[in-house]
């Protein structure tokens, strides 16, 4: 027999995580953009990273701050995957995240460079760039989410800027 | 925060990139029937494990007949040659299953035990010799070692189910004998006879022997290294460091952080850490001397020398003499073995360009000569559209071991068809 009470309580559910998701999947799908590189990966990353959060969104719902929390999904759950020899991945029918052409600028090569090297760093390293320089988060906030010490986000970040450095330095000479 | 012009211009290239992603559609479906789908997938393997503690994976085996070679791989829809001839009285009970197949299984016949050398899987079969052990249609098997009872542990999900793995100790004749948790990791002792897991979801790690029965557990965050016999190496960072666990005496003393695998004799470790240089990767690799107190390195590797072949340890070869692993290729969907030497860290096998063996799994054989892989046998390497299994020598001189299998039909993913034990 079907408990009519948790029915609803499910589609309360369902409805208060698709309107949070709504609200802010563009934002969740641009920072899973910057963490693995590609479209097809960032929607899986995201989709990967929203199911597990669907799972606890009762307690995650209460919580003062579920970006970040969906945050820390998403940066956990694209450490795990570098770090797998194997990976699973859904496969996604539909390309609900698309990428246009960044416009045509002045410093469109050196942007590339950057970019292409900003994706060569590794996944934590990555993450707390895009934390720190890209959601404008402090050192303890990305700390928090990378599950690290701020010491080590300092780490990650200064050694990550002075290996962007040298590269562009190596580029532009 | 105050920033500096690179600082600026890093901020302004990530705003820019961000800018041009769009979302067109709706994120919710895909995320809460990916969620569905989990939750139902579990739901079928708890009502497994209570109902009949049987089976995950429960096999149909069945006997290829005669001394000829192993069957010729199969898609899952591929019906069994044989009627299993069961050896064991049927349950009165009958076992609810994921599986459609029968609810026993008749144990191997006499001689037909799975060895290191003689197992391999295919899609959702595992085979050795003649025999096929055949795991609930749509498995997935991620990776898989022969324990010393000739029993298995497997690392795998459904196809149609959750992304997250299961693993479970598998009796000779394929029976779950212990579902070891989900998501986790583990590491089989060099003689076959412990297994270390640690599940994802909880800061248990446990020691089992190969039958399944629980030798010892302990709580601790640090992640799967290694184990040899009865002594269980635990991988820490560097502000817990790495733990050796004798699983026999409860001792345990404090190691050098980062600790990836150990000698079979236990004087060795190796180390694996991911740092940031000036070179565009960054992993480095150790062997540590574990006899001295102050653990020295032995032998190191890291930064830009290493690039663009990040070789990653995972394993000590039998005798010691190698270090087994992977270099790190193409984003991590695929890897190519590598084999370095204990001693000097010269490379034995693998590298870039022509040197990439390029595979998904495969192990050095106990004579640390000759190796095992799952192949990628795609021209070009890159997407991936054949996979083979294939027994070579570290001169690299090949030969299948069992045919090729085509690639193009699994929507150009690239995970391999044939597995191959750890």
């Amino acid at each position: 027999m079907h408990d009519r009470g948790s029915h609803v309580a499910s589609t309360d559910r369902e409805a208060d995580f698709t309107a949070y998701v709504r609200a802010r999947q563009a934002s969740f799908a641009r920072f899973a953009y910057l963490l693995t590189g590609d479209p097809h990966s960032a929607q899986d990353l995201v989709q990967s990273a929203l199911a597990k959060v669907y799972g606890r969104w009762e307690h995650i719902s209460t919580v003062d701050s579920p970006d970040a929390y969906v945050r820390k999904v998403m940066v956990n759950e694209h450490t795990t995957w570098w770090r797998r020899q194997w990976r699973h991945r859904e496969r996604t029918d539909s390309e609900l995240i698309r990428v246009h052409e960044p416009a045509a600028v002045a410093q469109a090569t050196h942007d590339e460079d950057l970019w292409s090297h900003v994706r060569s760093l590794s996944p934590q390293q990555r993450a707390a760039v895009v934390l720190r320089y890209y959601e404008d988060l402090s050192e303890a906030q990305t700390a928090e989410i990378l599950g690290c010490t701020v010491g080590t986000v300092k780490s990650h970040t200064s050694r990550a800027i002075k290996s962007l450095r040298a590269t562009m330095t190596e580029v532009t000479s | 925060m105050s920033l500096d012009q690179d600082e600026r211009e890093l901020r302004a290239m990530l705003h820019q990139r961000a800018d041009a992603v769009d979302v067109h559609g709706d994120l919710v479906p895909g995320a809460v029937s990916r969620r569905r789908r989990e939750v139902r997938t579990r739901a079928v393997a708890v009502a497994v494990v209570a109902a009949a503690a049987v089976a995950v994976a429960v096999p149909t085996l069945w006997s290829a007949q005669g001394p000829g070679p192993s069957p010729v791989p199969a898609l899952p829809t591929t019906t069994a040659p044989t009627t299993p001839t069961p050896t064991t009285p049927t349950p009165t009970t009958p076992a609810p299953t994921r599986s459609t197949t029968a609810s026993t299984a008749p144990a191997p016949r006499s001689g037909a035990i799975a060895t290191r050398d003689t197992a391999y899987a295919l899609d959702d079969t595992i085979r050795f010799g003649g025999t096929v052990l055949r795991l609930e249609k749509g498995t997935v098997v991620e990776s898989f070692a022969v324990l010393a009872n000739g029993g298995f542990v497997l690392q795998s999900h459904l196809s149609t189910g959750t992304p997250d793995s299961e693993i479970e100790i598998l009796s000779p004749a394929g029976r779950t004998v212990r579902a070891a948790g989900q998501s986790g990791a583990y590491a089989v002792s060099p003689d076959g006879m412990r297994v270390l897991v640690k599940d994802g979801s909880a800061n248990t790690v446990v020691v089992y022997a190969a039958d399944g029965t629980v030798v010892g557990q302990r709580q601790d965050a640090r992640e799967v290294g290694a184990i040899v016999g009865d002594v269980a190496y635990l991988t820490g960072d560097t502000s817990e460091g790495s733990l050796e666990w004798d699983v026999a005496t409860g001792q345990t003393m404090k190691l050098p952080p980062h600790l990836v695998a150990v000698s079979p004799d236990r004087t060795r470790a190796a180390l694996q850490w991911f740092v940031a240089t000036d070179a565009m990767d960054d992993v480095c690799w150790a062997v540590v001397d574990l006899t001295k107190p102050t653990f020295p390195r032995t032998v190191e590797r890291c930064g830009a020398g290493e690039n663009p072949t990040l070789f990653m340890p995972t394993a000590f070869s039998a005798n010691g003499t190698y270090l087994v692993g992977s270099h790190y290729v193409d984003g991590g969907f695929w890897f190519s073995a590598g084999v370095v030497r204990v001693t000097d860290g010269q490379v034995i096998l693998g590298g870039t360009g022509g040197q990439v063996v390029s595979g998904w799994t495969w192990h050095l054989g106990a004579g640390e000569s000759t190796f095992r892989i799952s192949r990628n046998t795609s021209e070009p390497l890159s997407p991936a559209t054949s996979n083979s299994l294939q027994a070579c020598s570290l001169s690299m001189e090949c030969t299948d071991a069992q045919p090729p299998v085509d690639l193009s039909e699994r929507g150009g993913f690239t995970e391999a068809r044939y597995v191959v034990p750890r």
